[in-house]
């Protein structure tokens, strides 16, 4: 009988240390198939990252090559065709003793219209683009905006940025971005911008003080997603910073060395 | 005799403090529930040992099967909650734990309500194991990436496999193991339970913890 206590005894501690093991490994197989799964997964994301980063930047190499190649054709096509009209309308003014009032409005209206073209296709030509300062414009941009008298815009600079011309006017479609974002849905009076360099990075504090918004709820939303993308494309970093009582930061980190193929992180809390 | 007993008694206890302080608040949702479930318990344990201990009563087995019903009625339910984003676990859940509760009424009304209920037990345990299990297969199925070491449904499953998964064999051999026990008081199986007890508290008490840092850090 005692022989036999002990055999159940033994089976039961046996059993019960197999049962113990069958589960342990099945608890280690779970963790090394979700590690696993999720390097494979970031992987993924980082080729895909990697090739929507060369995909947007060949994207704008074609816009700024279109825009560039539209400029030149408006000067000059159609900025010959008026200038050959403007010509004509003097010389026609001039063979006239009493030219008609239309006439001259007419010649007033195509001065105009070759002015206006010429201002046009500077600004889309690429010498512009290479002349864009983006604190020049930030502030124009914010000039106009408070003297709306709906949101008064605090902004603190250095004298001059150290970033490539093309980083600043992707840079400046951030800003301006999250400054329409504030303007659509934060509620807020003020909202305050300051450019800070540190050693090898441009640090940019855009704070609001509004209402907030859930980050994790809006974290895919088109907004979101173009600003991450674009600072995909600059390789820098973002993060949201969001409460009901302390409205909202958005803190963007910049490298001040040439964007490389490292990727850029972003993190929304 | 009491020192045999106490240490699980304590980890219910301890488990039973810190769900009270990661799950007082009122954004951890469904898991508040925990401090209802490990009250019972605490209660439960300790009542049955001032059965025995204080108030010298031999059998405090009824006070385990008036039990019996809430454990089949919170793990089932717990586990509805968990598997329900997974799979569509609810009939599959409903059926096991109505079977457990029939097996439950026809081992008591054969063997009498100041009987352990251990085939209750043993049948309860498969189907929590058949459960977990279908979890795990889900969980590892699904596309997203959800980090384990974070993640407080896992935790919550994982005490539970490894806690029935294992009392199979002590469910199983119960009458020899308690006649040892009373002959010889060689306590195999409150040893086996003790640790199983540590096992199924430590991993809840974790995901309680991660329940609280996940539930209040967003500062909306």
């Amino acid at each position: 009988m005692e022989e036999k206590d002990s055999y159940i005894v033994y089976t039961v501690i046996v059993a019960s240390c197999i049962f113990f093991i069958v589960a342990l490994f099945i608890f280690f197989y779970i963790r090394l198939f979700i590690e696993r799964k999720k390097r494979f997964a970031e992987e993924k994301i980082n080729m895909q990252q990697a090739f929507s980063q060369m995909l947007l930047q060949s994207q704008i190499e074609t816009q700024e090559e279109t825009i560039a190649q539209l400029g030149k054709e408006l000067h000059d096509n159609v900025g010959q065709l008026l200038s050959s009209t403007k010509m004509l309308l003097g010389i026609t003014e001039r063979a006239i003793d009493n030219p008609p009032e239309t006439l001259l409005t007419a010649e007033e209206t195509i001065s105009k219209a070759i002015n206006e073209l010429r201002n046009l296709s500077k600004s889309l030509s690429k010498e512009w683009l290479q002349q864009f300062d983006l604190i020049e414009n930030l502030q124009a941009e914010i000039i106009r905006l408070n003297s709306s008298k709906i949101i008064n815009i605090h902004f603190s600079h250095p004298e001059k940025l150290v970033i490539d011309k093309d980083r600043q006017m992707i840079l400046f479609r951030i800003l301006q971005e999250s400054i329409q974002n504030t303007l659509k849905h934060a509620d807020a009076k003020n909202i305050f911008i300051d450019f800070l360099f540190t050693k090898n990075s441009l640090q940019i504090v855009f704070k609001d003080d509004g209402k907030g918004f859930d980050t994790a709820a809006k974290a895919n939303g088109i907004g979101i997603m173009n600003i991450k993308h674009r600072i995909k494309l600059l390789n820098g970093s973002i993060e949201w910073l969001s409460s009901s009582t302390n409205g909202t930061i958005i803190n963007i980190g910049l490298p001040l060395n040439k964007p490389s193929n490292e990727e850029g992180n972003h993190r929304i809390s | 005799m009491l020192l045999t007993y106490l240490p699980t008694s304590i980890i219910e206890i301890i488990a039973f403090i810190i769900s009270l302080i990661s799950l007082s608040d009122k954004r951890v949702g469904w898991y508040k529930n925990f401090i209802w479930y490990l009250a019972i318990v605490v209660i439960i344990e300790n009542f049955a040992l001032a059965i025995v201990f204080y108030w010298h009563q031999p059998n405090n087995y009824w006070i385990f099967n008036i039990f019996q019903p809430i454990q089949i009625g919170f793990i089932s339910w717990l586990m509805y909650k968990i598997t329900k984003p997974f799979f569509n676990s609810k009939w599959l859940i409903v059926s096991l734990a109505v079977i457990s509760l029939i097996i439950f009424i026809a081992e008591n009304y054969n063997t009498g309500f100041r009987n352990y209920a251990k085939i209750t037990k043993t049948y309860f345990a498969i189907f929590a194991v058949v459960e977990a299990l279908l979890f795990y297969y889900y969980f590892l199925k699904q596309e997203s990436n959800i980090s384990i070491t974070r993640y407080p449904p896992f935790w919550i499953i994982t005490g539970i496999f490894f806690f029935y998964f294992v009392s199979i064999t002590s469910n199983l051999f119960y009458d020899t193991l308690s006649a040892i026990n009373k002959t010889k008081t060689k306590p195999i199986r409150y040893t086996i339970f003790l640790i199983l007890n540590i096992i199924l508290y430590g991993c809840w008490s974790y995901a309680f913890i991660w329940k609280k840092k996940t539930a209040t850090s967003f500062t909306q």
